[in-house]
């Protein structure tokens, strides 16, 4: 994540890092619920262009939207980071790239979980995603704490980051999450 | 007992929900708080199973949700399915994309939480 950057800086240091072929949607800045229906309404809309495969936008668009509602609850507002929301694709897959400002402690709670669900086999990771989904009550705000795993088992754990320190207690966390198209989209599995 | 009935809007599914026992959620679900729209819907279940009915049909459709609403949707499932175990006929139909498999899988793992059969339907 580059502080202190405009949106084309963002864009051209992930060119070259990423090799993403094309921009879809750019979201930059304060996160609110009104832009993220926006900005979800948009990944259709675009996705529907390109042609890309029903399966593969219902994806896009469920991961957008847990991603955009936990940079919401979660965003720490400072005009030198501004939080942003990329889609594009490469020749191969979606990808979408998210940045934001977190608590150290938060950034260190994600970045454990995520390791920990790349490493469970797809097949474990389904039945814990079920098992834990099925056990979850929500608290008083509404939350489970939950998003991530639902992110990394909807990307088929294809999901990376990228932490930098910002100050003694906030870090910038940049994730990199790869949807692949209509071959290998996820079948559905009779229970 | 009366209906409920809540329209659709950007963020919140259409809720339709009849004394008669069919019911049914249909669109978006990803509602800034959601307790407090899906507080009245589990309210209105609540006075319906009490009434012990004959029947309950629930037909979902969804373009997509969050994980607060899965989990909120699944509490209401639970409900239904308690209802079941006392004598109520219930049938919960799952309808999404014939071409979204995504959507499809999701009834699947809803039905897996919830250990009762769902009725697929693939709509064009």
């Amino acid at each position: 994540m580059n502080h202190n950057s405009p949106t084309q800086q963002i864009l051209e240091q992930l060119s070259r890092t990423e090799n993403l072929r094309e921009y879809l949607v750019l979201v930059y800045g304060r996160i609110s619920q009104e832009m993220i229906i926006s900005a979800i309404s948009l990944t259709e809309n675009k996705l529907k262009l390109e042609n890309f495969h029903q399966a593969a936008i219902t994806r896009t668009k469920i991961i957008s939207a847990e991603l955009l509602q936990n940079m919401l609850k979660h965003q720490i507002f400072n005009e030198k980071c501004l939080p942003y929301f990329i889609l594009g694709f490469t020749d191969k897959s979606l990808r979408i790239i998210t940045g934001n400002l977190l608590l150290k402690t938060t950034c260190d709670t994600l970045t454990h979980r995520i390791d920990k669900y790349k490493r469970i086999g797809k097949d474990q990771l389904r039945s814990y995603y079920i098992e834990t989904f099925r056990n979850t009550e929500l608290s008083p705000e509404g939350n489970a704490g939950l998003g991530i795993l639902d992110i990394v088992f909807r990307a088929g754990q294809q999901v990376n980051y990228r932490i930098t320190p910002f100050n003694d207690e906030i870090c910038a966390m940049e994730l990199n999450i790869m949807i692949h198209n209509k071959v290998t989209a996820r079948q559905p599995q009779q229970s | 007992m009366e209906d409920l009935i809540i329209d659709q809007t950007q963020q919140t599914p259409r809720i339709e929900f009849r004394a008669d026992g069919n019911l049914s959620v249909r669109g978006v679900s990803l509602p800034s708080d959601v307790h407090e729209f899906y507080g009245p819907v589990i309210k209105w279940v609540d006075g319906l199973v009490a009434e012990n009915p004959k029947q309950i049909t629930l037909s979902l459709q969804f373009e997509y949700f969050n994980t607060s609403s899965s989990i909120t949707l699944h509490g209401l499932l639970k409900k239904l399915v308690a209802c079941s175990k006392q004598g109520t006929q219930l049938k919960i139909i799952w309808q999404h994309d014939a071409e979204d498999s995504d959507m499809e899988d999701e009834g699947h793992l809803f039905q897996s939480r919830l250990n009762y059969p769902f009725e697929f339907v693939a709509t064009s």
